[in-house]
């Protein structure tokens, strides 16, 4: 174990691969070239464009994967995804054994794979993790170290090949036998295919499952069949009702409507919020309430967005349709109308990771927003953050695009002072997930915090005058109410997770708990 | 839905008791706690479960807690309730807070919350409601009311409340002489007595304030045709009493009427309880609306309590709150004319004109009133 910049004890080898230890926000200046997939030859494959195999068990089979390879799925389909679970089916089927599984992002549905890790069929889960497969690797019942990288940073490893993928399974919602395909078409339509685009370019081999195939060309495609090795047509990759929610609900909990709009006022009185701006928001409770917020400050003093970065829904859409921002930059469809939008409007622009989050490229589109709206489940007195475990320990959060949108030009991080009796805001994390030189305010039910590093901010606030607080203060009055701080989680078990970085470093790791 | 894994392996839900908890009291020995924040918070909740059953003189009895992550003032008010049903003690005596209950603040909105349902307490604190109303009354099951005034008790002095005023609704008759008693010294700002019928109602209800030297505010809630008749004389009832407001539910009930939606039939009560409440300088507030679905509902609800005078309307969901300040605070055209009022200084002896009307001293009142209320408008 080695102390690294983050002061968290972090292994050297996980999992028999070399680690470097954190370094801080910049990360470690990388080296060399990219990793690239195996030169294949046209002589290879049907001339007549046609790669389909009779069935996913024949195709893997074909695919050359080995017991003890990595495959790799994506969520596309969200919590209805039926690919996961056809792929380690037909893997166990096979003989398969001690694979590691690579999927861009977990779901409650993927409970059902916990047979397959039992089974010793997979032995190995590198991702965001979270859910139930979450609270079962936290309790040491994953025979491998579980390893958490962010959405870019998952984009990274494969670019810079420290993740290599010998099997990459993409649900297909159009396809045609040549493997070009697209989320925005079909009975499992689910926008956009971002995730899997790093996959299909840097997977020794990669297999689309698709449940409507159409002749070729399927066009508009989102991913070229030039990457695809193998079509397969199976009857159900994706669970429509589970893909998308049909409405995105706006929160009715007082408490997080109050945090966005101390989020709103907050962008408003440091000027963020102007002509020309952009921003980031999620799908949750806070994340949406405020976005609601936003557009009514918009229309009233006539601001537009020039971008505003998805997982799109519903309102971000209506903004795009009502001229209250020029584009929709979207890495994930999170309900039915982004999905109808992302195919029907050109200013509903199809982002991936590589453009939007991978920290090894030229610049990335995290950095240019203006303003993100992140939640994370615990702060310290330093603005770091912790988003993937609870205060006891358990694993129970995706990292997913956590860590690369911190990088934007200003990032808030929108939390209660209390969740039940635990308050957020503490003396020493958790899990060391974020550093706090890139979180620039904490905004609260009970007030706002500025990074005192953001001079800038706090001056813009206090002129126009927001009351601000320190996270002492807001500390203070959690604990006042939770009668002292919560009992540091046992960190004596063995490891059972990785925090990577963004570049891939060692930032922290996670321990068992019983 | 999340459920914790509780010592012994059973399974709390904390969806049913999310910010409180289950006392149980059983024979035996020994306090036995499952929490949905055990590993942050188990050894706490033993040790103030363990104090509390000292200051009952350490009866042998088990208590079983199942938490699913109560503040310490709900699992402090829960055992409390729980022992002193239990030992037939009355509740401990708490140390008095100081409090300063300000007679004429604003009180546009007043959020009513079930007293015995701890997880909206501190959603309440946050809700920007100028009052919010533990509702002992008509909200709380029989069977809970004597844990939701020991709730009151803990969680009134413990909650930052900021610019709220926190009030009560006690129970009308003898019970709410009881709940007075109980909750008086824990910091509560004003009390709501239902049913009101006569100036006695509300002096009773003083005299139990007067006794623990408590320096409540009353606000009289009259819901029959009696009252409405006598209205003048309860509000001039007491010193403390800073509001009025109607019953509405109970009182269409007693005229033998039906509820629409123009609310014709409590036409009467309303006007005659607006001037009975100015007449005796109190403040008028408006009955509660039972919808919180559309916020343009609330504010035409707001806006016609306003136009008859009333200053507040109840609340039954904090989203009432934000369209009901909007509709209650002055319109930039009330705004505009206030300003051209108050512009031309002050209004002595001699009434001057505006744009043809008349500016005498009440006019310049009114305007300098709705400049007043606009200023406090966020």
């Amino acid at each position: 174990m080695i102390r690294n910049a983050a002061g968290r004890e972090v292994p050297q080898v996980v999992n028999g691969q070399a680690r470097t230890p954190y370094a801080g926000p910049d990360g470690v200046q990388p080296v060399g070239r990219k990793h690239s997939a195996p030169i294949r030859s046209c002589s290879a494959y049907p001339s007549n464009g046609d790669k389909r195999a009779p069935t996913l068990l024949e195709a893997i089979a074909r695919s050359g994967l080995q017991s003890g390879g990595t495959v790799s799925t994506h969520h596309h389909f969200r919590n209805g995804d039926f690919v996961a679970e056809q792929v380690f089916a037909a893997a166990a089927e096979l003989g398969l054994r001690n694979l590691v599984w690579l999927p861009s992002a977990v779901f409650p549905c993927h409970e059902s794979l916990i047979p397959y890790i039992e089974s010793g069929v997979i032995a190995g889960i590198e991702g965001s993790l979270n859910g139930p497969l979450g609270d079962f690797a936290s309790q040491g019942r994953l025979p491998r170290t579980a390893v958490l990288r962010s959405h870019g940073c998952r984009c990274r490893a494969l670019q810079d090949g420290d993740l290599e993928v010998d099997l990459a399974v993409i649900g297909a919602p159009t396809c045609d036998p040549f493997g070009n395909m697209t989320g925005a078409r079909g009975p499992s339509a689910c926008g956009v295919l971002g995730f899997a685009m790093a996959d299909a370019q840097h997977a020794s081999h990669v297999i689309a499952l698709t449940d409507n195939l159409e002749p070729f060309p399927c066009a508009p495609w989102q991913i070229p069949g030039n990457d695809v090795d193998q079509v397969v047509v199976t009857d159900r990759i994706g669970d429509p009702a589970q893909i998308v929610s049909g409405t995105t609900l706006v929160t009715s909990s007082p408490e997080r409507l109050r945090i966005a709009e101390n989020t709103a006022q907050f962008a408003l009185a440091t000027g963020i919020l102007r002509d020309g701006w952009s921003f980031q928001a999620g799908a949750g409770g806070v994340s949406l309430a405020f976005t609601v917020i936003a557009r009514e400050l918009m229309w009233e003093r006539n601001i537009r967005a020039r971008f505003i970065r998805g997982g799109s829904n519903s309102h971000l859409v209506s903004m795009l349709e009502e001229g209250q921002a020029d584009y929709l930059l979207d890495g994930q469809t999170f309900d039915l109308e982004g999905v109808r939008s992302a195919g029907a409007n050109p200013r509903h622009i199809m982002t991936s990771p590589f453009t939007s989050y991978n920290y090894h490229t030229k610049g990335n589109f995290a950095s240019m927003v203006d303003l993100a709206v992140l939640g994370a489940t615990e702060v310290d007195l330093n603005f770091n953050a912790n988003v993937v475990t609870h205060s006891d320990g358990r694993l129970m959060h995706g990292i997913g695009g956590w860590q690369d949108a911190l990088f934007s030009q200003c990032t808030v991080l929108a939390v209660p002072t209390l969740r039940s009796r635990t308050p957020i805001i503490r003396r020493e994390l958790t899990t060391f997930c974020g550093p706090g030189e890139l979180v620039d305010a904490v905004v609260t039910d009970r007030g706002i915090a500025i990074n005192p590093r953001r001079e800038d901010l706090i001056a813009s606030a206090t002129d126009s005058g927001i009351e601000l607080t320190s996270l002492e203060s807001l500390m203070a009055g959690a604990e006042r109410l939770s009668e002292g701080p919560p009992k540091p989680a046992d960190q004596t078990g063995d490891m059972v997770g990785l925090v990577t970085w963004v570049d891939g470093s060692a930032l922290d790791i996670i321990c068992q708990t019983n | 839905m999340e459920s914790g894994l509780a010592a012994g392996g059973l399974a709390v839900s904390s969806e049913s008791l999310k910010g409180d908890c289950r006392v149980s009291i059983l024979p035996g020995d020994g306090i036995r706690v499952r929490s949905s924040v055990q590993a942050m918070y188990g050894d706490s909740i033993h040790e103030l479960a363990a104090q509390s059953w000292e200051s009952f003189g350490a009866p042998k009895i088990r208590i079983e807690i199942d938490d699913g992550g109560a503040l310490p003032c709900v699992l402090r008010a829960r055992i409390e309730a729980a022992l002193a049903e239990h030992t037939r003690q009355n509740l401990p005596v708490l140390p008095l807070p100081c409090v300063c209950p300000q007679r004429d603040r604003r009180r546009r909105t007043r959020l009513y919350i079930p007293a015995h349902t701890p997880r909206l307490f501190l959603n309440a604190s946050v809700s920007d409601a100028d009052m919010v109303v533990f509702d002992l009354e008509d909200a709380v099951p029989s069977s809970q009311k004597a844990g939701a005034r020991s709730l009151v008790r803990h969680v009134v002095p413990t909650i930052d409340w900021g610019k709220t005023e926190p009030a009560v609704r006690i129970n009308s008759g003898i019970a709410g002489q009881a709940d007075l008693a109980a909750t008086c010294q824990s910091g509560v700002h004003l009390y709501l007595i239902p049913k009101v019928e006569s100036a006695e109602d509300v002096a009773r209800a003083a005299d139990v304030l007067d006794q623990f030297e408590s320096l409540a505010l009353l606000m009289p809630l009259i819901e029959s045709a009696l009252g409405v008749e006598n209205a003048f004389e309860i509000v001039r009832a007491s010193p403390r009493i800073a509001a009025v407001s109607l019953g509405i539910e109970d009182l269409v009930l007693d005229l033998g009427a039906q509820r629409t939606a123009s609310q014709v039939e409590t036409a009467y009560a309303r006007g005659r309880l607006v001037n009975a409440a100015r007449a005796a300088g109190v403040q008028p507030l408006a009955s509660v609306f039972p919808r919180f679905d559309n916020p343009e509902d609330v504010k035409a609800y707001a806006a016609s309590a306003r136009q008859m005078g009333y200053e507040g309307i109840g609340c039954i969901h904090p989203s009432q709150v934000r369209p009901a300040h909007q509709a209650l605070a002055p319109s930039s055209d009330e705004v505009a004319w206030a300003k051209s009022v108050t512009a031309r200084g002050q209004a002595d002896e001699a009434a001057s004109a505006l744009k043809g009307a008349m500016v005498d001293v009440p006019v310049f009142r009114r305007a300098l009133r709705i400049l007043q209320e606009a200023g406090g408008q966020r």
